[in-house]
């Protein structure tokens, strides 16, 4: 039998472990990804402020440093407006929120937070 | 004479029964196979369908619209109906003073817009249907209740009694291409019906632009374009009482509307949580059912409908039985889902978390 069947060479081998590494790397992120808390992005005027991780507690503030219109707080994997200078306060009666797809909105404000992340087996809610 | 014999050209180095040149091993040549599949697979979408979403504050509230398509196709397809969204939401907002919703209001002017007439016109059907328990004249009865307001609070049965004279969808003259009223004090409020109105100028415009599938989520109102992929779309429908939903409904070319009282609402000193939903027949919000949901093909009158049932209950059942082509859901205030049939197979009713469920009808 020829020897050439058998000859494997270095490049042979990078190039399998690529092969196989790269689908085998981005199943490992998409399924990181899916046991992620999700991404709550809030965007004020239809301008992307930031995007935050529910997984570390902090209050965001919206506006003037000094007197901001809104205070975001972000606790224990949920999200909520804990302060807002808006008449109705409609924002602060969503409550704590913490399913991907849900939404706070602020309309006196024009804020809004969006919670992003893998939804489970729905793509809209209707409310 | 023999022909002369051709004779084989001198044989190649082949490695494997004479099927490989020379140098390239099976293992190359599988790799080098597997890497042009994956190059072809990425390249395949190019120009293929991707499913596109943009979300924009806009109408009061927030609105996502979901498109499959090509990207450039489906990018200029969105931005088309959100420019036609920014259209009636001025059109239709009774606060703008420019609006011909406030002239009507205020001024007393006819409402000549074929749009406004369209609309209204819609509306006094579902009231004339519902023995007037959707009522676009509501809404003196919502202000007075400051709903409009900073600081909601219960009024005096003397001033609801007061507002109730100027509550009623017999008081709009509704004629082709014209909309008066008989008394100066009568007003509209076509919020909720807006909603519906653009949902369906949403759809049309994503449908002329080339989209087959597509998913408008105006604020919880929501309408199905075709299907995503070869699924129908899937639309959760929101716990009234905590986060998450209480069903899934799988629809194709649907609207699905909620009302609920979770929305917009105070807790009055009697600790009752009063909703922005008002009964134009008693002045008061409605008890019994905290959340309604409709599924049907036409999201116009959908709000509408979602708003009879809040307001009449199960009463109304029969007479969504009777217009036909309405599914519905309601979630009484003990938590009790009730579903029409239709609905129940449209339902993934494993997902019904924490309610209990009975038929409808």
């Amino acid at each position: 039998m020829n020897r050439n069947l058998c000859r494997v060479t270095v490049l042979d081998l990078l190039l399998i472990a690529g092969l196989l590494g790269l689908p085998g790397w981005a199943l490992i992120v998409s399924w990181r990804a899916a046991r992620e808390q999700p991404v709550a992005y809030i965007y004020e005027n239809n301008r992307l402020l930031g995007a935050y991780q529910l997984d570390r507690d902090q209050l965001i503030a919206i506006g003037d440093k000094a007197r901001p219109d809104m205070k975001i707080e972000i606790k224990g994997g949920a999200i909520r407006v804990a302060e807002s200078d808006c008449p109705k306060g409609v924002c602060k009666q969503a409550g704590w929120v913490r399913t991907p797809g849900r939404s706070i909105v602020c309309v006196p404000n024009k804020v809004l937070i969006e919670l992003r992340g893998e939804r489970k087996g729905y793509d809209a809610e209707s409310y | 004479m023999r022909a002369p014999v051709r004779l084989p050209a001198a044989p190649r180095r082949w490695s494997i029964a004479r099927g490989l040149p020379d140098g390239l091993s099976p293992l190359r040549l599988l790799a080098f196979a597997s890497a042009v599949v994956l190059l072809a697979a990425g390249c395949r979408h190019s120009g293929a369908a991707v499913l596109r979403k943009q979300t924009r504050l806009m109408m009061d509230t927030y609105v996502t619209i979901q498109a499959t398509g090509p990207a450039q196709t489906a990018d200029k397809a969105i931005e088309a109906a959100f420019g036609r969204l920014e259209e009636i939401s001025h059109k239709f907002n009774f606060l703008d003073s420019t609006s011909p919703v406030h002239a009507f209001n205020v001024n007393n002017a006819p409402i000549t817009d074929p749009e406004l007439v369209k609309v209204v016109q819609a509306a006094v059907a579902v009231s004339a249907a519902s023995g007037g328990a959707f009522d676009i004249t509501v809404r003196p009865l919502v202000e007075l209740w400051g709903f409009y307001g900073d600081h909601p609070a219960v009024p005096s049965q003397r001033a609801i009694d007061s507002c109730l004279r100027m509550v009623g969808y017999k008081n709009l003259v509704v004629e082709p291409g014209r909309v008066t009223k008989l008394r100066p004090d009568v007003t509209i409020d076509l919020g909720g019906i807006a909603k519906g109105y653009a949902l369906d100028e949403a759809a049309r415009v994503l449908r002329a632009a080339g989209i087959d599938s597509a998913l408008i989520d105006l604020g919880g109102d929501v309408f199905a374009i075709g299907r995503k992929g070869n699924q129908n779309w899937k639309v959760g429908i929101r716990n009234p009482r905590k986060d998450g939903v209480i069903g899934v409904a799988a629809v194709s070319n649907l609207a699905v509307v909620t009302s609920g009282d979770y929305e917009r609402f105070f807790f009055g000193p009697d600790s009752v949580r009063y909703c922005h939903i008002i009964d134009p027949a008693t002045g008061w919000p409605p008890r019994g059912l905290i959340s309604t949901t409709v599924v049907m093909r036409d999201p116009l009158t959908a709000q509408g409908w979602s708003k009879v049932l809040f307001i009449r209950g199960t009463d109304a059942l029969p007479l969504i039985e009777k217009t036909g082509g309405i599914e519905a859901i309601l979630i009484t205030d003990s938590m009790r889902a009730i579903c029409t049939p239709g609905l129940v197979s449209a339902m993934d009713t494993t997902r019904l978390n924490g309610v209990t469920n009975s038929a409808g009808r």
